[in-house]
């Protein structure tokens, strides 16, 4: 190897490095500030190790933030949108993959066509046909109900399902399977994939959204953890909060993505990777 | 004999009616499949839409009923109402500063990492796990990192410390709380662009890269500006539209980090709607409508370009 080749391969590495540091750093200020009092956590030069760790911030706001309630709703909104999702999503891209009916494909356009519809338009109409309509406003129904149905997913079931040979079906068909249990005992099973990725995708955007609950939910109980943290900890009276305290929130609340990425960190990469395919 | 074959016509006619019934009815059944998802986007999605649009053509305040104006939500939010077209100058004021710096960013982070090498896993892993966090959770992060005024954060005081004056964004300065914004955003956002890029650079074949050096291409630039860049123009493409759409969107950034101020100077049109959405829904409403309208212009340019380059291929 060149002296010069070597030369370039150091200074991508210092390069490197120097931007690994920069995005790795508000993570580090987000774990050492949340073992700080309030007084050190303002202090500058800033120590990067607390000088006696406050552990006790971390159950000082799971007392402020009614936390567990929280943590609970966020789970509720996010799984019952996924599961919700996965299944009627499956169902109907594997209708529009396999089973040609009368005007399957033009129905499927007009699904695509769905797709550019973001939340950001519907929300006000939703929220006053939630609450005209039964009351749906302040309960879970509004915040997994109108999310299930989603094109994007959809898409991605169909186009999965696309790429399975046809054979397999076939036999199943020749057997006598009708077509449900063809769905439930051939394709399902095969589906892996396409559930991880539809999981990841809608799972992380529940978690995070903070829209939806701020729009659909007032009442404190129905809080999520996101709520919590923007709402009860960030603003409101608490205004200028204990700084130790709030980034102790907020590490709880970014644990179980990061965990759940560092675990399935392939299927995260390809799963983002397919989301490409939106545009 | 003549009996035989009406006796077989019959069959024949019997089954074919049998089939055709039964036609049918694996139609229905395929259809059965689309039905719940068919019904919740029918009443989630496409009822809305029509709905908002009837909406910003009445004056409707949550109480009373809803009374026919015409176009004067529209006036309202076009002549009245000044803050609906601050709130459309700051979105595309986001989405200039937003745009570039995700997929210049992310092209840059994904050319770095491209060829295997030591190391190189643990770099993607840094570079997108910022993408699995919440707006909430970064938001606080850095409005608490870069807070002025009584509590300086992190940034401000190594400003002050080295003798600079650190622009107060939390309470005057909107262009720099804008910016304040922008990095957070940028932090978060660009392992999107990185990896849609590194997917990208995979798909280059090697042998190209192999002709061009036959050809006298020899440094790592020209590599990169006369093969890797012009193959990368449908990945840019694809960004630069996702990104405006994703960044036309912005909301809960800017509620979190800056509250829509300092006096409306980050206050998106999503963050406009949500302001009045409770009170004055047909403005709201119109602005949901106008916003709409962008959307399907950005959309329709998307389409044109990308057909334009799918045409050149030929």
């Amino acid at each position: 190897m060149s002296t010069s080749r070597r030369r370039s391969i150091i200074l991508k590495y210092i390069f490197l490095a120097f931007l690994a540091i920069l995005f790795l750093f508000p993570f580090a200020w987000m774990v050492s500030t949340s073992l700080k009092t309030n007084t050190e956590a303002l202090l500058y030069p800033t120590r990067l190790i607390p000088a006696v760790p406050q552990w006790s911030n971390y159950p000082d706001v799971i007392a402020a933030l009614n936390f567990w309630r929280e943590l609970l709703n966020s789970l509720i909104m996010s799984l019952g949108v996924t599961f919700g999702t996965i299944i009627l999503s499956a169902l109907a891209g594997y209708a529009f993959a396999r089973l040609k009916f009368f005007g399957s494909d033009a129905l499927f356009l007009l699904i695509l066509a769905t797709l550019i519809i973001p939340f950001q338009i519907l929300f006000v109409p939703l929220y006053l046909m939630l609450s005209n309509w039964g009351g749906w406003l302040n309960t879970f129904y509004a915040l997994i109900i109108p999310s299930l149905a989603s094109p994007f997913y959809i898409f991605v079931f169909r186009q999965f399902f696309l790429t399975i040979p046809k054979e397999l079906d076939e036999a199943a068909k020749m057997d006598g399977a009708g077509y449900y249990r063809i769905f439930w005992m051939v394709m399902l099973p095969l589906a892996g994939p396409a559930v991880a990725t539809v999981f990841i995708l809608s799972f992380l955007a529940e978690w995070s959204n903070l829209l939806k609950p701020l729009v659909f939910t007032s009442s404190p109980d129905l809080y999520t953890l996101q709520q919590g943290l923007a709402i009860t900890l960030n603003r409101g009276a608490n205004l200028v909060p204990n700084l130790g305290t709030l980034m102790a929130g907020v590490v709880l609340a970014s644990i179980l993505p990061i965990v759940m990425f560092l675990i399935g960190q392939r299927y995260f990469v390809r799963s983002v990777a397919s989301t490409g395919l939106k545009g | 004999m003549q009996l035989q074959a009406q006796e077989q016509a019959k069959i024949g006619a019997v089954s074919r009616t049998q089939r055709s019934v039964r036609t049918i009815r694996r139609q229905l059944q395929a259809f059965s499949f689309t039905v719940p998802a068919l019904v919740l986007l029918a009443i989630f999605l496409l009822y809305p839409i029509g709905y908002v649009i009837y909406l910003s053509f009445q004056r409707w305040d949550l109480l009373g009923t809803p009374q026919f104006i015409g176009l004067q939500n529209y006036a309202t939010i076009f002549f009245t109402d000044s803050a609906f077209l601050q709130s459309v100058g700051v979105t595309i004021f986001f989405v200039i500063l937003a745009v570039p710096a995700q997929v210049g960013l992310g092209l840059l982070l994904a050319i770095l990492i491209e060829n295997e090498f030591r190391g190189r896993t643990f770099f993607r892993t840094v570079f997108f796990i910022p993408l699995v966090v919440s707006f909430v959770a970064a938001g606080i992060t850095f409005q608490w990192m870069f807070s002025t005024g009584a509590n300086p954060g992190i940034l401000p005081a190594a400003l002050t410390s080295i003798g600079l004056k650190f622009p107060d964004w939390q309470h005057t300065n909107g262009i720099v709380a804008m910016v304040m914004v922008v990095i957070m955003n940028t932090w978060k956002a660009t392992g999107f662009s990185m990896i849609l890029y590194l997917a990208g650079l995979q798909s280059i074949s090697p042998e190209l890269y192999e002709a061009a050096s036959i050809d006298g291409v020899r440094n790592a630039w020209q590599r990169f500006r006369f093969i890797s860049w012009p193959l990368l123009v449908p990945t840019t493409t694809l960004l630069i539209i996702t990104n405006t759409i994703g960044s036309f969107q912005a909301f809960e950034p800017f509620y979190v980090m800056t509250n829509g101020g300092p006096s409306g100077a980050t206050t998106t049109i999503v963050f406009y709607i949500y302001n009045n959405f409770a009170t004055r829904t047909g403005v709201a409403s119109a602005a949901a409508t106008v916003f709409l309208i962008f959307v399907l212009a950005i959309t329709a340019v998307q389409l044109l370009v990308t057909q334009r380059r799918q045409q050149s291929y030929y």
